[in-house]
């Protein structure tokens, strides 16, 4: 009915659409357990459409702001955009996920990183910390690999709309 | 960040994405269709972040892209950054929220009410807004490249900083429907077509003995004939722009009913 209207607008409705990415998604892992830092990354490449996706990882707290500020052994970092997304353990060494994150919320050049905190902690005091330091998602580490993979795959969808099969507009 | 998202909005978007937040929006859809969206906050708390008033709900961000959300009442909410890419919103109720950054690209708002409505920087390119109420809306530092405006109402809207080249003004409507001339502050720019008013004058005007004018004589004007429709698509139109005391609309076609308001039922072509 619409299209046979004469008033119909000369340029087409749909938004335009590549079927490249405009970039690669990037990924921080957080995590001192070396087991689970290895089922986040095969979690990872188990989602077909995060297989472009650049994931890194480090091992504490301390390392974390070190990578994400582009210090220490991470100053090449600094030629690399941030992560677009950082998964963080609470309970790790030298800095735990706490600290780092609410370093992470008062450092004006990385206050806006979209984290979520990934830990076997379900302690009510924890949760409301993490509420306060404005984090994206709090889930306690899933047992089975396959949660984790549905997980990394609904956060997909942010970077690689199914529906259309390209990136987002 | 991510495809010209900056980090915060990027942050305020991803949220949706996790089970949770796409188990909250597609419960609140719900509740906005059955309940009005009474449910809402109670629905949405878990992923309330902060910056928003105590009373907004916080959709900051969110992606509603391509549902069908036609007719629908949104409450006090808080819409900036969300998308709304190729959506269905027409008839909708948007009026008053905040849509500052929000992203229209390809949706359909024809008869929209989105009178009031903030939508600074929003991305409006390739939007149907046919009819659509924009009374008093701001629009500054919009894109409207392709936009479609015929009959829409732009009364009062601040419309500083767009890019007129690119969409058709000229086909809007500059004042209220009643003739009565818009008050509050004057929308930015007015199509080249429109009157060219009296010029600003800072001398007082002087006091002159008016005569008073003959009064009209009566006249006694027939009501106008019923006229049918044009065409099945002018008719619609008609309708819509009553669409604030209609409250159903049935189109009977080769015998068939339709019903047409707060509906999203598809039409065949007459």
């Amino acid at each position: 009915m619409f299209s046979s209207d004469p008033n119909e607008p000369t340029v087409a409705l749909a938004p335009q659409r590549s079927s490249r990415p405009a970039r690669t998604p990037r990924f921080l892992i957080a995590d001192d357990s070396p087991e689970d830092r290895a089922i986040a990354f095969f979690a990872f490449t188990a989602v077909e459409e995060l297989q472009s996706a650049k994931i890194d990882f480090v091992e504490d707290g301390e390392e974390l702001l070190l990578y994400l500020r582009g210090q220490g052994k991470h100053v090449g970092r600094r030629k690399a955009p941030l992560p677009d997304f950082v998964l963080l353990d609470l309970n790790m060494p030298k800095k735990s996920g706490l600290e780092a994150l609410a370093e992470i919320r008062s450092d004006a050049a990385l206050r806006d990183l979209s984290v979520v905190v990934l830990s076997t902690s379900s302690s009510p005091t924890d949760k409301r910390a993490i509420e306060e330091l404005d984090a994206v998602d709090f889930m306690t580490k899933p047992e089975d690999f396959e949660t984790l993979v549905e997980f990394f795959r609904y956060l997909a969808r942010f970077f690689y709309d199914e529906s259309y099969g390209v990136y987002r507009v | 960040m991510f495809n010209g998202l900056s980090a915060f909005e990027n942050s305020l978007a991803i949220r949706w994405f996790t089970p949770r937040g796409t188990a909250a929006i597609q419960a609140f859809l719900s509740d906005l269709a059955e309940n009005e969206g009474r449910r809402g906050a109670e629905i949405l708390a878990s992923l309330r972040r902060r910056g928003v008033e105590e009373d907004q709900l916080d959709l900051r961000g969110v992606d509603f892209r391509g549902e069908s959300l036609s007719g629908i009442r949104f409450p006090r909410a808080d819409l900036s950054s969300a998308s709304f890419v190729d959506c269905d919103l027409q008839l909708s109720d948007l009026s008053g929220s905040c849509l500052d950054g929000a992203r229209f690209v390809g949706a359909k708002l024809r008869g929209a009410k989105l009178t009031r409505a903030s939508l600074q920087g929003a991305d409006l390119r390739n939007a149907d807004l046919r009819q659509a109420d924009l009374s008093g809306a701001d629009l500054r530092g919009s894109l409207l490249a392709g936009a479609h405006f015929d009959r829409c109402l732009l009364a009062s809207a601040n419309l500083e900083g767009i890019d007129r080249r690119c969409a058709d003004l000229s086909v809007a409507v500059w004042r209220q429907p009643t003739g009565k001339v818009a008050t509050g502050p004057r929308a930015q720019l007015r199509p080249q077509t429109s009157r060219p008013g009296r010029p600003p004058t800072t001398e007082p005007r002087r006091a002159t003995t008016r005569r008073r004018a003959p009064r009209p004589r009566p006249v006694v004007r027939q009501p106008p004939a019923p006229r049918a429709a044009d065409s099945f698509d002018q008719a619609l139109t008609d309708l819509l722009t009553l669409r604030g005391s209609v409250e159903r609309i049935v189109v009977v076609v080769d015998g068939v009913e339709r019903v047409l308001l707060g509906s999203v039922l598809p039409m065949a072509p007459v």
